[in-house]
């Protein structure tokens, strides 16, 4: 019962939080909530082990980011043509300024954003994001400048979008 | 968009995920794991059964059955090939019959192992060997004694 309870807290105090990453990194809140679910569930099945490991939040995100991958693997190909011109399916109560951040989080690849949520959303610094995605820091820092290079552009094309569409309107 | 704004949006885009997603419980996200590990135990039980019952049933039908056929054994050469020397007499029936009623008689010996080219001595009792039957039982004699 005392792990339940301690279970209960951790999972009350950041499973939010973690979809809210999840869902940054994802770009699709059903994904993320699919993906952070199962990561607790696996995180329960192993409590004593992640209980006694450095950050259980960290494992948490980091097992609910593998399984929105594997699922990613499954399911691209199926989903592909579906998304291609398809608006974004969860844009309901965002702002613009979020649909279009969102928009270009979609658009550069998955390492690339996975690390700009890491260190601009959760906080870590380089050498952590380099322990928890086990690649050097050079290659973090690579990602880094590429991710935010290439999210600039996105967004100052969604930017220039919007202008021309309220001219125009 | 500068540094500062990034963060900003990023955390403001990941509260609103937080607070709109749909979360389980936890006791429900705990009874879902107790229930998938139940089932994981459930089935490596199983697939443990059936592959002990299949690693039984091969050693069974590995195993040779009552009436199959025997491994061959060497056949023993003929005991009048192993006895050259002192052949019985024309007159006399056997070495056993030429024993008298109440003289103690040496037990009977089991065979020799069957060696190539081995030599059985002339007293030892020569069981008439088969490869169908070796356990047979010496044959009994002619007379009992004291007949």
């Amino acid at each position: 019962m005392r792990d339940a309870r301690e279970f209960d807290a951790f999972y009350v105090a950041s499973s939010r939080r973690v979809l809210g990453q999840l869902y940054a990194i994802t770009g699709d809140r059903a994904e993320a909530e699919d993906a952070v679910a199962e990561a607790y569930l696996r995180a329960w099945d192993r409590w004593g082990t992640v209980r006694d490991c450095g950050s259980p939040e960290a494992w948490v995100r980091q097992v609910a980011y593998r399984a929105a991958v594997s699922s990613w693997r499954k399911a691209v190909n199926r989903l592909r043509a579906h998304h291609r011109d398809a608006a974004p399916p969860d844009a309901d109560g965002l702002s613009p300024d979020h649909v279009a951040l969102v928009h270009a989080l979609r658009q550069i690849p998955v390492d690339q954003r996975r690390v700009i949520v890491l260190h601009h959303l959760v906080g870590l610094s380089v050498d952590e994001i380099a322990a928890e995605v086990d690649a050097p820091a050079g290659t973090v820092k690579a990602r880094l400048a590429r991710g935010r290079k290439a999210l600039a552009v996105h967004l100052m094309d969604t930017e220039e979008y919007a202008v021309g569409a309220n001219r125009h309107g | 968009m500068a540094e500062q704004n990034l963060s900003g949006g990023l955390t403001a885009l990941a509260e609103h995920a937080g607070r709109t997603g749909r979360m389980a419980v936890a006791a429900d996200v705990r009874a879902r794991s107790d229930r998938r590990r139940r089932r994981r135990y459930a089935a490596s039980a199983g697939l443990g059964l059936v592959v002990a019952a299949a690693f039984g049933a091969g050693i069974a039908l590995g195993q040779p059955r009552a009436g199959d056929e025997r491994p061959v054994v060497p056949q023993a050469p003929a005991a009048s090939q192993l006895v050259p020397a002192s052949p019985p007499s024309p007159g006399s029936p056997s070495t056993a019959v030429s024993i008298p009623p109440g003289v103690p008689r040496s037990p009977i010996k089991a065979p020799p192992p069957e060696y190539p080219g081995a030599t059985v001595p002339a007293t030892t009792y020569q069981a008439p060997l088969s490869p169908g039957a070796p356990d047979q039982p010496p044959p009994t004699l002619p007379f009992a004694p004291g007949s």
